[in-house]
């Protein structure tokens, strides 16, 4: 394997972490608080 | 009395229009979004604010009401917040009533209400500016003997009386009055009317009641039957052709710098799964979507301004006739248009419908009105479509086409679900102010496009960016021997969903890659692009050409197994069809759930739009195959 | 000053702001039926003066130099009288 594979795999992994991490803590921020930029604060 | 460390907690109350939330501005600093089309300030705001001695207040901005008399959730929310019934929040410790000075007849009524709670009370009489020029006589020191409360003249937008505000804040506050007004026996209501009319007369007196403003001078274009209505349509058109013609050039920018960027890092490393990762996937996936922030921050820009100049209440006014059509009233004309651009903001906007049907039914429908996540979609099949490149006046016509079909289906289902809930408990009826044109207020609203584009772009530098890697591992692993780039998507984890997935979408005009990317746009719309690119992927790409085409071009020349090109008119119409109507949002989702008050409307809504957007592709597909197309 | 609200009798002899000719300044006798309330909070107070500026649909009045828009069936609870 060589360093291109090793270095885009290691990215994959931990991208699918971070998401899987996100999905799997309850979020805080109910709903539409902060990501659409409606402004409701 | 000794000094009390705790900063005091102060509400603002007052009409929509008042000038309530440009108060809470100037108090507290904070950029909160203003409006005036009566009920845009819909939840709670608090920030700080200090009095001149440097004491702590905590300001409350509550949603704009006219009487207390809780007729709409804006009003109740109001009520309970003075009454201490807010849930986390106590009584506050002092009321600021924002009168307009211009319109005290009306406006008195809510600061009486208030005083009969027993809150200790400060009146912002605000627009003295707008009063003065309408030749009206304030005498606030009267006012203030008559009421037993200060009264404070101001001019909230070019922050005059705010210092002497924050004096009449000072601690101790000032006491409670005793409302002088009512008298046992007598009914509250014309007690309390009487006493505004007295009023008025001592401390407001006006010249002339109904001098012809160059408002009504506009208004007699703008509102006419006929020149009213062309004016509406010119004026919306306007605003989505300049939309997509204006966008044009940045966008060419965006993509040219996509592609100096991709060729670029190809000269940094050989080929290999890193420089694949970062060239396909991210600045292909990623790229893909920010290209359309130019379009998106010109929607905002144009919603921002027909809102801040006042003209949306006339649209909402003409478009009554039409919305009872659809079973709803005028009010519902802003959450849907602001719909246009993102259903969530849309949605919220329903709390100032009174009629509770009236409002699940637009909600349910809401996300019919094509939103902004959707025009990566569009723009990408459009143009293949019209075997042109983009930007010409046919496909603004198709794009108009589309957005009449999704517009026109969500007004048929919503007669018919007004129809299906039945009549209101206490029927509500149109009462609309026609706020006074205003010039456009430039700061907030660049702000408001500024919040909206940044989030735009966190939206596309976080999940679409994590989507796009997936995706790409997805479809470059496990590998396959040989150099075919077909054979090594089909051995790929995605191709082999794909496969799994071909049968079902097969009968809509799509294949087994159409359907996988479908499958991931259900997390972002704006995914279906990223993921056509990565699904069909192009091995070399030439260094002049933007990314889009050569994906387009690529679209154009791929085939079913025996040799029928895949992207026939047909199956484009097919795919446009399902996104017009299916539901990929789950933020909306969560924000439906939240303003209906339970998870069934929310699921039930998700679970028919999906299936609409199924049956309806099918129809379209199937219907043109049999009639030979 | 007291206003008194002689319902009874001047229901009979007024007309409704929607028989009013566009134009015209009427003023508010009587608000009579369910949506009574809201026109007052809105400012449709008996004693105030109305200018009728457009007929339709939804009618759009002059009430102390604001412009309100108001349904039909809420402006046929609104008793007025000419003035002048």
């Amino acid at each position: 394997m060589d360093w291109q594979t090793l270095t885009a795999a290691g990215i994959v992994v931990m991208t699918l972490t971070i998401f899987l991490v996100r999905l799997a803590r309850p979020k805080k921020k109910s709903g539409c608080g902060h990501d659409c930029g409606c402004n409701k604060k | 009395m000794v000094m009390s460390d705790a900063p005091s907690t102060i509400a603002l109350i007052g009409n929509p229009n008042a000038g309530k939330t440009t108060l809470f501005n100037a108090l507290t600093g904070a950029n909160q979004r203003v409006g005036n089309y009566a009920g845009v300030t819909v939840e709670v705001k608090s920030g700080e604010a200090f009095t001149p001695h440097g004491r702590k207040l905590r300001v409350l901005d509550l949603p704009g009401c006219y009487s207390l008399r809780a007729n709409s959730p804006d009003e109740k929310v109001a009520l309970d917040a003075l009454n201490g019934l807010l849930p986390g929040e106590q009584k506050p410790d002092l009321v600021v009533c924002v009168l307009d000075a211009s319109n005290l007849e009306r406006h008195l009524q809510l600061a009486l209400q208030v005083i009969e709670l027993g809150l200790p009370c400060v009146i912002a009489l605000n627009m003295v500016d707008v009063a003065e020029r309408a030749g009206l006589r304030l005498d606030p020191a009267k006012l203030a003997e008559e009421l037993g409360v200060p009264v404070v003249p101001m001019q909230a937008n070019a922050k005059k009386g705010v210092v002497e505000l924050k004096q009449a804040l000072r601690f101790p506050h000032p006491a409670a009055s005793e409302a002088g007004w009512t008298t046992d026996g007598t009914d509250p209501e014309s007690a309390r009317r009487a006493f505004v009319t007295r009023l008025c007369e001592l401390v407001a007196s006006r010249p002339d009641a109904h001098q012809q403003t160059l408002s009504d001078r506009i208004d007699s274009v703008l509102l006419h039957p006929v020149l009213g209505w062309i004016s509406l349509v010119g004026i919306f058109f306007t605003v989505f052709w300049s939309i997509f013609s204006f966008a044009e050039i940045p966008m060419g920018w965006i993509e040219s710098g996509q592609g100096a960027l991709g060729d670029w890092i190809k000269s940094l490393m050989a080929d290999g799964d890193l420089r694949s990762l970062v060239v396909d996937g991210i600045i292909g996936g990623v790229g893909g979507v920010v290209m359309f922030l130019p379009q998106i921050v010109l929607l905002f820009l144009f919603i921002g301004l027909l809102e801040s100049s006042g003209y949306m209440a006339r649209a909402a006014y003409l478009m009554d006739g039409v919305m009872a059509k659809a079973g709803l009233s005028g009010k519902s004309f802003l959450p849907l248009f602001s719909s246009y651009a993102c259903a969530i903001p849309g949605i919220m906007a329903t709390r100032t419908i009174d009629s509770a049907k009236e409002r699940i039914v637009t909600i349910f429908v809401a996300p019919w009105m094509s939103c902004s996540a959707r025009l990566p979609v569009y723009f990408l099949i459009i143009p293949l479509l019209l075997h042109e490149k983009e930007g010409t006046w046919k496909q603004a016509s198709v794009l108009f086409a589309i957005y009449a079909l999704g517009t026109l289906t969500a007004f048929v289902i919503a007669r018919l679900l007004r129809g299906r809930l039945g009549d209101d408990v206490s029927p509500g009826h149109f009462l609309l102010e026609l706020p006074p044109y205003r010039k456009p207020q430039w700061s907030y609203i660049f702000r408001h496009v500024i919040d909206r584009a940044w989030s735009f772009v966190k939206k596309a530098g976080t999940i679409i960016l994590g989507l796009s890697i997936l995706l790409w591992a997805l479809s470059t692993y496990p590998k396959s021997e040989g150099d075919d780039p077909a054979e090594a998507l089909a051995h790929s984890a995605m191709g082999r969903i794909g496969a799994v997935i071909e049968p079902v979408v097969k009968p809509l005009g799509f294949d087994g890659r159409m359907g996988t990317a479908i499958l991931t746009s259900f997390a972002a719309r704006e995914v279906f692009v990223s993921s056509m690119a990565i699904l069909y992927r192009v091995e070399e790409t030439e260094s002049e050409e933007e990314t889009r085409n050569v994906l387009r071009d690529q679209l154009a020349a791929s085939k079913w197994p025996n040799g029928r090109p895949i992207f026939t008119p047909l199956s484009l119409i097919s795919l446009l069809v399902f996104f017009i109507y299916a539901l990929q949002c789950l933020p909306t989702s969560a924000v439906v759930a939240r303003e209906s008050g339970s998870w069934k409307w929310a699921v039930g809504q998700f679970i028919f739009m999906t299936g609409f957007a199924y049956v309806a592709s099918l129809l379209v597909f199937q219907t043109g195959k049999l009639l030979g197309f | 000053m007291r206003h008194a609200l002689a319902a009874d009798l001047k229901i009979d002899s007024a007309m409704t702001l929607n028989q009013v000719r566009v134009g015209c300044d009427v003023q508010i006798q009587v608000l009579n039926g369910p949506g009574c309330e809201r026109l007052r909070d809105l400012g449709f107070c008996e004693q105030l003066q109305v200018r009728k500026l457009a007929d339709g649909r939804n009618l759009i009045c002059s009430v102390c130099g604001t412009r309100m828009a108001i349904s039909r069936e809420l402006a046929e609870q609104v008793l007025v009288s000419p003035v002048g």
